[in-house]
């Protein structure tokens, strides 16, 4: 029962950090209906930059955490202003483009820093509670992750500039007529969608490390999350996200570790066989 | 009329003369061409050189470590082409040295072992996946290609290729005194273990196991790591409530450091000691996480690689002026390995693959004082190729070391430990036996290795 119960925790601890992966990819699927390919190698690069400021500039870990959400976010809206910009509406040229920055960005992180695992010190500390073991950095993760999905979604439901941008992704050419900025706005999304994944990235060191491989893991994960959870959809990414860390974390537990791989896989062939729009992807408006 | 009817007798057979006299011809250039061909081919590149080539990541996984082998095997080469290069039949040849982007898969080194192969490069040395070499196993003979091999696995190092020079210790060599050294000296009685899933991660699984469940302890929590994976939190979970007290980790690099990292935090902490297998070495201790999560990690590695001499100083201070790491386990598979071919080039005076890897055990009986990883000589099987006999030693990484100073791993106190035999007795029936063969004993224990030593 222990060990149930403990597995039952690893599973949504787990959960909140791959809904803290996947926010920035739901936002740029909902809003620009974007499927950014170098979502996982922005996310890497915003982790070393964050690493690097750490370690030559000596700053404290906020600061490093603004430091990658600002690299990571410049580094979006470039992609956006040379990239996306002129492939909307072509899905392919769309892809390849991500899939290129991608193959640039991992390749010139294992050249310019090497491909050994990279640490950022963060409280280390295990809690126990009742026989439960409790990684502090797993459960600070996770609140960042409630927190920064909770501020996402009232940025983009109740604010103004979420009215804009929600009017922007229904329509752009009539969010343009009425006057709206589109070009500005979708500099701006993709910018702080790709600033929330270097802001992951930071968090998720002290659980995960650091090396240009995680690119790979942190985009399939992004993916999964999203399909499970319905493209666009911010509570689809928490429950998508909760959801996949319970199977996966279950599946590693209690099967052969050769056959544990699969299961969330199989979750989500199921998940694109019977539901394709994801748990919440039709049901509620997109973002 | 038909053309036949005009054809008499005496045409007729003026014709087969002259067809019979052309199919001569023709079938003796075509003979002539063919038997140039299948002459012998001289083993030497394009530009006159011999080509001792190096196959290992560039891309992919395990570049960092990866980068102190490709520069043993070049410094090796450097130093014999500082010294005159080799010679043979009074003639002296430079080395060149092409590197291959292995990609840490089987297709990436395929691809650059054909590349080598097309550039009349006879020699390799390298292949860090599991995966590469034994893509390469069987191509290198028909190819007349010599391949320098240190990665341990049943079914990659033990099967049939008589021109394969295996440079290592055998799993099965190292895992019965890793178990025999948690068990007697740590008092270990319950490990968990994480390992590769591939020949090698199985090979240094069951060459520990046995061991250990003899000498009276358990395997209580064995598990899988997969190449992509970077959640180990379940696995961890597990081990923990079988109440593990010692985590044999049989992978190194990156995903090592992450297993490390979340069974700290996972519940198993410093109290529970880190048995070690695969890449593991200073690269890993650089950052004060990695010192932190894996100082005093238990593991085995050739002798020189405890040790530290003027000759370690200059090469470790060279290997980081290019490479900004420091000396590894790794660097000690390229650099002697890659001298006792060349060595053996001399030796045999020949650059025939066949001739060079037959000189392989004098080269080694004659010179091994000139070696830093001391070998006691080298095994010659009938169809399985070279097996160099190396002593390992088992130590303790001190992550607090100065690496540009002095060693990374320290050897335990016990002299059993020290420089003990990492090769398998010469009568050990695995040096001739189908690795699918279920009948012989492929990870013996402590006791029957022993038994087989004498």
């Amino acid at each position: 029962m222990q060990l149930f119960l403990q597995q039952s925790v690893n599973g949504l601890l787990l959960g909140g950090m791959f809904a803290l992966i996947s926010i920035g990819l739901s936002l740029m699927f909902g809003i620009m209906k974007v499927a950014n390919f170098a979502y996982g190698a922005l996310y890497m690069l915003g982790g070393y930059a964050a690493f690097w400021a750490s370690n030559l500039l000596g700053v404290p870990n906020w600061v490093a955490i603004l430091v990658a959400f600002a690299a990571a976010f410049m580094m979006g809206a470039l992609m956006e202003g040379l990239g996306f910009a002129k492939f909307r509406g072509n899905e392919e040229a769309t892809l390849i483009f991500g899939l290129g920055v991608a193959l640039i960005a991992r390749g010139g992180a294992v050249l310019a820093w090497g491909s050994q695992s990279r640490f950022i010190p963060f409280s280390f500390n295990t809690y126990r509670i009742g026989g439960l073991v409790l990684p502090a950095a797993r459960i600070w993760a996770c609140v960042a992750s409630l927190a920064i999905v909770a501020g996402v979604y009232f940025v983009v439901n109740r604010t103004a500039w979420g009215r804009i941008i929600r009017a922007v992704s229904d329509n752009a050419e009539r969010a343009r007529l009425v006057g709206f900025n589109t070009r500005l706005h979708y500099l701006l999304t993709a910018g702080l969608a790709t600033g929330l994944a270097g802001t992951a990235s930071v968090l998720l060191i002290p659980v995960f490390s650091l090396s240009p491989a995680v690119d790979d893991s942190a985009l399939y994960t992004a993916m999964a999350v999203v399909i499970l959870g319905g493209l666009g959809s911010i509570p689809g990414c928490i429950v998508g996200g909760l959801v996949l860390g319970i199977v996966t974390a279950f599946a590693f537990g209690y099967l052969p570790s050769p056959i544990a791989p699969a299961i969330p896989l199989l979750l989500l062939i199921l998940t694109l066989a019977f539901k394709p729009d994801g748990l919440f992807g039709s049901a509620e408006r997109a973002v | 009329m038909s053309h036949f009817e005009d054809l008499s007798r005496r045409r007729f057979l003026t014709s087969g003369a002259q067809a019979i006299a052309g199919v001569s011809v023709i079938g003796g250039l075509g003979g002539w061409a063919f038997e140039a061909q299948a002459a012998p081919p001289d083993f030497l590149m394009a530009s006159g050189k011999i080509g001792f080539g190096t196959i290992l990541p560039l891309s992919g996984g395990f570049t960092v470590v990866s980068q102190p082998w490709i520069h043993a095997i070049k410094y090796a080469i450097d130093e014999q082409n500082a010294s005159g290069g080799i010679k043979i039949k009074g003639k002296a040849y430079q080395v060149e040295n092409p590197v291959g982007d292995e990609q840490y898969s089987a297709q990436g080194g395929l691809t650059a072992f054909h590349r080598l192969a097309a550039d009349k490069v006879h020699y390799s040395g390298g292949y860090v996946s599991v995966e590469a070499p034994a893509a390469v196993q069987g191509i290198n003979e028909q190819e007349d290609h010599l391949i320098v091999l240190g990665i341990t696995g049943k079914d990659l190092c033990l099967t049939r290729n008589k021109l394969r020079f295996y440079e290592y210790a055998l799993a099965q060599a190292t895992g019965p005194y890793m178990a025999d050294y948690a068990y007697s000296v740590l008092g270990k009685r319950r490990v968990g273990s994480i390992e590769l899933a591939n020949t090698w991660g199985e090979d240094f699984y069951f060459s520990f196991a046995n061991t250990f469940e003899k000498l009276g302890g358990k395997m209580v929590a064995r598990s899988y790591l997969q190449p992509n994976q970077s959640d180990f939190s379940s696995q961890i979970s597990d081990m923990v409530a079988k109440n593990v007290d010692a985590l044999y980790i049989i992978m190194g690099d990156g995903p090592a450091s992450a297993v490390a990292l979340q069974a700290r935090s996972g519940g198993l902490g410093t109290d529970i000691p880190i048995l070690a297998q695969g890449a593991w070495g200073p690269e890993m201790y650089l950052d004060a996480q990695g010192k932190a999560t894996m100082d005093g990690a238990i593991y085995p590695g050739v002798v020189a690689y405890t040790q530290w001499s003027d000759k370690h100083q200059k090469l470790n201070d060279k290997l980081y002026k290019d490479t900004k790491l420091y000396l590894n386990n790794w660097f000690w598979h390229g650099y002697d390995s890659t001298k006792i071919v060349l060595w053996a080039m001399e030796q045999a005076q020949s650059l025939d693959p066949k001739e060079v890897i037959a000189a392989i055990p004098t080269v080694v009986e004659k010179r091994s004082g000139e070696l830093m990883i001391k070998p006691s000589g080298a095994i010659a099987t009938k169809d399985k190729g070279v097996y160099l006999k190396i002593p390992m030693t088992i130590g303790r990484f001190n992550a607090k070391a100065d690496f540009a100073k002095e060693p990374a791993l320290v050897a335990v106190r016990e002299a059993k430990y020290q420089g003990f035999p990492g090769w398998m007795p010469e009568s050990w029936p695995g040096y001739t036996a189908n690795p699918s063969d279920k009948a012989i004993d492929w990870y013996p224990t402590m006791d029957a290795l022993t038994a087989m030593r004498g």
